[in-house]
């Protein structure tokens, strides 16, 4: 099976709030780093949005909050290849386009504070837009490309049946937005054909995205044969991975994943996959778990 | 963020500071108050050690700035620094960093501190240029 991407909506929307002051920075930070990869971003993307938030509510703590304390919405999301954070509060307005632009030739003289953040913000991300409104309150959204593979939007699915009720089924390419839906479709397809448990060998995946931990979490559903959940809801169909824990400890894993790459295993253990779903480095011990 | 203060005798008596911890709103006044202070003591020739400094924001950049305007010699022409500048020959002769992570530099680059601070990698080497 192959997927061309196609209008990627990836159906993850998280959001937390922080109330306080500056002393909110560093779990902000700690937020945004984690948050930014399993979007689908990587080092560089998440360093980039944790410095650009870094910089935007230490700005909004020293200068729009009158007292300095203040609370800001911290929501991040995906649109297509781009990684959003917003930020929304209420505090002082300013206007960005009177915020000169740091001489950058020499040293900084005095200059009106929040400058070299502004400039810092606005080359880290590709977009960055300030809307001011004293009734709802001010949004500050900013954008970046993500570096996402070459391979984005590409997936093929290799299935292998080594016996009645196991499915193997090799994952090449890139699990995301466009292309998620038929991975659980795919399973979709087995369990009438007696398939009841299945091992995902994504030793060829180099990229997964929040989609494809959506996938993750509907194809276990699906094999403890409950409907799967709609992926529209998002972050909490994620959440309900919970209900995994409480599965009893004897019973055998109805799914399993084979050789993650470092870049796919540092999303799943950043998601709180890894303690749910078991990975394995080979496809013997995989099967003799699920067998 | 934790500080500590050492002292390197090169062809000039060279304190070196040391940094362990983010540098960013939270942390830099601590920072820059600790070399105000060495300053008023008596240093002349500042070393600022970031091999700890996991992370650093636009506030970290400022107080180096700031540390840098305090170090300038009196007898430092303007007209020439300026000159040295534009020329990109110019690195401040009193304020030199020391082996900053990938990520740091990346940061001191894009404000282009760099382009007037000194980045050593190597400590001998570093007293050394001063």
């Amino acid at each position: 099976m192959r997927a061309r991407a196609g209008v990627t909506r990836s159906p993850l929307r998280l959001t937390r709030t922080f109330e306080g002051s500056l002393e909110q920075l560093a779990l902000m930070r700690e937020f945004v780093v984690e948050t930014a990869q399993v979007l689908g971003g990587n080092q560089e993307d998440a360093f980039a949005c944790e410095l650009a938030t870094d910089e935007a509510a230490t700005n909004i703590f020293n200068h729009a909050f009158e007292t300095g304390q203040g609370r800001i919405t911290l929501t991040m999301w995906r649109q297509d290849a781009q990684v959003v954070t917003r930020l929304h509060y209420q505090g002082r307005s300013f206007d960005p386009s009177r915020i000169p632009e740091p001489s950058l030739t020499g040293p900084l003289e005095e200059r009106p504070a929040g400058g070299l953040g502004l400039y810092f913000m606005r080359q880290l991300m590709d977009q960055v837009d300030f809307e001011f409104d004293a009734v709802n309150g001010n949004v500050l959204t900013m954008r970046r490309i993500l570096n996402i593979p070459e391979r984005y939007g590409f997936m093929e699915l290799q299935i292998e049946r080594p016996s009645g009720n196991i499915a193997v089924i090799h994952v090449k390419g890139s699990v995301d937005g466009s292309n998620f839906k038929q991975l659980i479709e795919q399973v979709e397809t087995l369990i009438p054909q007696g398939v009841e448990r299945v091992a995902l060998e994504i030793s060829g995946c180099e990229y997964m995205s929040s989609s494809g931990l959506v996938a993750l979490n509907a194809i276990t559903k699906l094999l403890r044969g409950e409907r799967a959940p709609d992926p529209e809801n998002g972050w909490a169909v994620l959440k309900t991975l919970d209900d995994a824990r409480s599965a009893p400890a004897t019973a055998k894993p109805t799914l399993a994943l084979i050789n993650p790459t470092p870049r796919v295993d540092r999303v799943l253990d950043l998601a709180g996959l890894k303690n749910i779903i078991p990975t394995y480095s080979d496809t013997a011990s995989a099967l003799a778990a699920l067998g | 963020m934790e500080l500590a203060v050492t002292t390197e005798q090169g062809r000039v008596p060279v304190t070196v500071l040391h940094v362990k911890g983010n540098l960013d709103s939270t942390t830099f006044l601590t920072f820059q108050n600790e070399a105000e202070k060495l300053i008023s003591g008596g240093t002349q020739d500042l070393l600022v050690d970031l091999n700890e400094v996991p992370y650093m924001s636009s506030a970290g950049l400022r107080a180096l700035n700031h540390i840098y305007n305090l170090l300038r010699a009196k007898n430092e022409d303007q007209a020439t620094v300026t000159k040295g500048l534009v020329n990109g020959t110019y690195k401040s002769p009193h304020l030199k960093l020391l082996a900053p992570r990938p990520r740091v530099k990346d940061t001191l680059k894009m404000s282009g501190l760099d382009m007037f601070l000194d980045i050593r990698s190597d400590l001998k080497d570093a007293v050394a240029a001063f």
